[in-house]
């Protein structure tokens, strides 16, 4: 159980990272008057990804106690992570907006 | 602890993804030539967490709480690769397709002058082989009227001449016809 839930993290969690990165690189080989909040938003999807990643990993191998200390920062870790995931979409949504104002 | 968990996950799992979504509908609106695209990641946004809150205890109430913990977090996973990254691969597609005519890269070369070479070669005329097929040459007239005669009246006959003059002396100086 633990092993499986431990792959299905890291592949998960992995993957969209992997998916940040391709996202960072994307927005950055735009020309410079075209990143706007794209480039934010590919950032902070990477770093959300790292974090829930980081988070999954150290509960599951139990590095943290999730009744001591560790269940604060487990918790902060969760808020952070989602609101970096929820963010990034929420910038590009953003870009393509402006993108399409400043194309009329 | 168990209740601000519960908040926590109730919070970030639940209410921030619909708020996303809502947001992401309302943006739709003005994101013109790629509406469809955005309103999508929004849906998905906002409906995916709820399977995924709601597959574990679907899970407990089926099988034992080992294999429904395993397959409530193996399935949650998957569920979470599909609630943020198909949104933002849909974004992404939406703002490429929005930016394209402003970012096409370096300006093409300009066309050459002239006439197209790529549009199609004007159809000319095949030469005929031979005569043309017309109608045969037609036959002749009937005969014409006699001729007449000259429209004008026979004119009177011809002056007559003067008389010849005295005969011709000869200028002073020249010498006299020989004598007989």
């Amino acid at each position: 159980m633990l092993i499986t839930l431990l792959v299905s993290s890291l592949v998960t969690y992995g993957l969209l990272f992997v998916l940040g990165v391709a996202f960072v690189v994307f927005t950055a080989l735009a020309p410079p008057g075209r990143r706007g909040p794209a480039l934010t938003g590919a950032l902070l999807f990477c770093l959300g990804a790292l974090m829930e990643l980081i988070r999954s990993l150290t509960v599951h191998l139990a590095i943290i106690d999730l009744s001591q200390d560790g269940g604060a920062l487990n918790l902060i870790l969760n808020i952070a992570a989602s609101l970096c995931l929820l963010g990034g979409p929420a910038l590009l949504g953003a870009a393509v907006v402006k993108s399409v104002r400043e194309g009329r | 602890m168990f209740g601000t968990y519960a908040a926590v996950g109730l919070v970030t799992g639940l209410l921030l993804p619909i708020a996303l979504g809502v947001t992401l509908l309302v943006l739709a609106g003005r994101a013109v030539g790629a509406a469809g695209l955005v309103r999508t990641a929004a849906i998905l946004i906002m409906v995916l967490p709820l399977l995924s809150l709601g597959i574990t205890p679907v899970a407990m109430a089926l099988t034992d709480p080992i294999t429904a913990l395993t397959v409530g977090g193996v399935v949650r996973s998957l569920l979470t690769l599909v609630t943020y990254g198909l949104p933002v691969i849909l974004l992404l597609v939406a703002l490429r397709k929005v930016s394209r005519p402003r970012s096409a890269g370096t300006p093409g070369r300009r066309p050459p002058y002239g006439p197209d070479p790529r549009a199609p070669r004007p159809q000319w005329p095949t030469p005929g082989h031979g005569p043309g097929h017309g109608p045969p040459p037609g036959q002749g007239g009937p005969p014409g009227p006699p001729a007449q005669g000259s429209p004008f009246p026979e004119g009177p006959p011809p002056a007559q001449g003067p008389h010849g003059g005295p005969p011709h002396r000869p200028r002073p100086g020249q010498n006299p016809p020989p004598g007989r």
